[in-house]
């Protein structure tokens, strides 16, 4: 068994004292982050980066604390969702729906342990699934050349804003602003600086880091100023300690169909943990909502999306690691941070740092079952920690941000730039327009860019290179096929909206 | 009305895009130049972004009036903070984002005060001492 052999030297790198170090902080201020309203795991992650370049960490333990969070949020989400009915971050929404039900009803330590339980189960079988599939979509992806790179670029980016359901005219402007903010700078293959407007700051173009932290946490600060923050926090008392474990009897095969269901959803692109938890709710609604206690405190409606939306969290890793594209915002960032590290990621991470790809894959499952003893017997921690008032802790976290990109760079522009990309990010999902493609072109772009120019120097500069292998036309119709089925999607849609009174357009 | 601004916008800056990508020209290196990949871009953007003028699909509400000044005064607030940190120093900037901030949620005074003065030698502590990433305790306007 390969699988085994490497997971177990994995096991060896994840089990030095340093990385379940970082791995026990990352959980622990991950469950907290996803259970601070407002604060999701892109928010985490990447207030976070900083640190990690701080403590000189390298490539493995980085990407294992950030991992730590991304899986550690995931779990947090719920806890705000049950005792206040306010999701702590995205993902957790359909957990409201019968968390906060069940808590109202005096049962909120039962909603707390089942859908600490069902993370768990999503969460363990979406690691399973990584570490089966991702080596074998890893193993197919070796026989890309530049020409079929460029092809899963291009897919990459007409699948993500198709499946998300937004309007594919804005996803894919956003996309194609973010790969032009990546053109800027000194071009690396012949030295011309585009689009530096005379400035020698930006021969280097925009940092990654500092373009992420602006659009997602800068704008969530301007978000959450939208309305007074809720200073009411007496919901979060847990009277009982230990649930009443009868409860959950009935929620593990809601949990396994929420688990499979949310990986799935994972896995494709631009889906990420949010549509996996909807997708496993509205599912587990329609297979198991027999008397209607849906949306009154069914336990199987916490159990369903909260497998879910870890399962998702899991799955999203599979083409981030084999492929180097991310399936999500929080994934894009990750990757951001290694490219900061220099390790190039894509296919060629599997052989060229196995350390790294199973040092995280064994730190994921150890990072599971921590998480699970953090969210069960320990849950009182963080329900004490949240009643810190909003009004202390978003401006020390704004700090931090702001701080921590200062400490890396030194460079007032860059703090400038922070704020510039803050405005932009805010001003984009004001107008329903996803910033995952901006931050996925910001990412692939100098890749994409150079996968094309490498494809046509090959050929000479013919064009049909591009068309040549069965790989790359293989992927050009898949993107066919998605851009067919999101515009279908998106007429059927407005047809149905168009019976209801009245939309918010503009 | 935004999303049309917008998109007005985001035509103006492709076009300039456009305009200084046709000048790029390299006569070696590879057969495609610097030139090509951002032409390929300029073009959707902005048919794209022509599209958003014409058609600009759905957006959500703007904050209420009082909100929206609330927010202005961060952003103000920040770009203050950033134009400050080099030039009164980390104290005493850290501390006065951290207090005009919790002031605009709401914090009581005293408490926003509190706040302020304990987070910003402890975030100095911590990152400078700490974390070893010296940061200018006192500005340029006071050292």
């Amino acid at each position: 068994m390969d699988i085994l052999s490497h997971l177990a030297s994995g096991l060896g790198v994840a089990l030095i004292p340093l990385n379940i170090a970082l791995l026990l902080l990352g959980c622990f201020a991950g469950t907290l982050i996803g259970a601070l309203p407002g604060l999701g795991p892109v928010n985490g992650v990447v207030i976070l980066i900083p640190l990690t370049f701080a403590f000189g960490l390298d490539a493995t333990s980085s990407l294992i604390l950030l991992s730590s969070v991304y899986y550690g949020c995931m779990y947090g989400g719920r806890i705000s969702a049950i005792l206040l009915n306010i999701p702590g971050d995205e993902p957790a929404m359909m957990t409201t729906l019968d968390g906060y039900p069940m808590a109202r009803a005096g049962k909120a330590s039962e909603a707390l342990a089942i859908s600490a339980v069902a993370s768990f189960i999503g969460a363990t079988i979406a690691t399973t699934g990584l570490t089966l599939f991702a080596p074998l979509l890893a193993q197919a992806a070796i026989y890309f050349g530049p020409a079929d790179y460029f092809a899963l670029y291009i897919m990459a980016f007409a699948t993500i804003g198709g499946l998300m359901g937004v309007d594919l005219r804005k996803a894919l402007l956003s996309a194609v602003v973010g790969l032009m903010i990546a053109t800027i700078g000194l071009d690396p293959s012949t030295g011309v600086a585009r689009f530096t407007l005379g400035s020698y700051e930006l021969f280097d173009g925009f940092d990654l880091i500092v373009a992420m932290v602006g659009l997602f946490a800068i704008s969530e600060v301007l978000v959450l100023l939208e309305h007074q923050l809720p200073a009411n926090t007496s919901g979060l008392r847990v009277t009982k300690l230990l649930p009443d474990w009868s409860a959950m009897r009935g929620t593990f095969a809601a949990s396994l169909r929420g688990s499979g269901i949310g990986f799935v959803a994972g896995i494709l692109p631009g889906a990420g943990a949010s549509l996996g938890a909807v997708m496993s709710y509205s599912m587990e609604k329609q297979y198991s909502d027999r008397t209607g206690t849906f949306g009154k405190g069914d336990p199987r409606g916490v159990a369903a999306p909260e497998a879910g939306n870890n399962a998702a969290s899991g799955g999203a890793l599979i083409p981030m690691l084999a492929l180097g594209v991310p399936g999500s915002g929080t994934t894009a960032v990750m990757l951001a941070m290694l490219v900061s590290l220099n390790v190039q990621p894509g296919p060629l991470l599997f052989e060229r740092s196995p350390d790294l790809v199973w040092g995280l894959v064994a730190a994921l499952y150890l990072a599971n079952v921590a998480l699970l003893i953090l969210n069960v017997p320990m849950i009182g921690i963080f329900t004490t920690i949240l009643r810190t008032p909003g009004w202390a802790l978003m401006p020390v976290v704004v700090a931090i941000s702001i701080v921590g990109i200062y400490s890396l760079s030194r460079s007032v522009f860059d703090l400038y730039a922070l704020l510039g990309f803050g405005l932009l990010g805010y001003l984009m999902r004001k107008l329903d327009i996803s910033l995952v493609p901006l931050v996925l072109g910001l990412l692939l772009g100098t890749d994409m860019e150079n996968n094309l120019r490498r494809a046509l120097s090959i050929s000479a500069g013919d064009w049909s290179v591009l068309l040549h292998s069965p790989i790359s036309i293989g992927l050009y119709c898949l993107t066919a096929l998605f851009l067919a089925f999101s515009i279908w999607m998106s007429i059927r849609r407005n047809r149905r909206s168009s019976y209801q009174p009245e939309g918010i357009e503009q | 009305m935004i999303g049309r601004i917008f998109g007005v916008a985001v035509f103006v800056i492709a076009a300039l895009y456009l305009k200084s990508a046709l000048a790029y020209e390299a006569s070696f290196g590879d057969p495609l130049g610097p030139r090509a990949f951002p032409l390929m871009l300029a073009i959707p953007a902005l048919l794209g972004s022509a599209s958003l003028v014409v058609y600009p699909g759905t957006s959500e509400a703007f904050a209420a009036k009082d909100r929206m000044w609330v927010q202005s005064g961060a952003v103000i607030c920040l770009f203050a903070f950033v134009f400050l940190l080099e030039r009164l120093g980390f104290l005493i900037s850290t501390a006065g984002m951290v207090i005009l901030l919790a002031l605009l949620m709401q914090a009581r005074p005293f408490a926003a005060c509190a706040t302020g003065v304990v987070a910003s030698p402890a975030l100095w502590l911590l990152f400078d001492k700490v974390l070893d990433l010296p940061l200018p305790m006192v500005g340029d306007w006071i050292g």
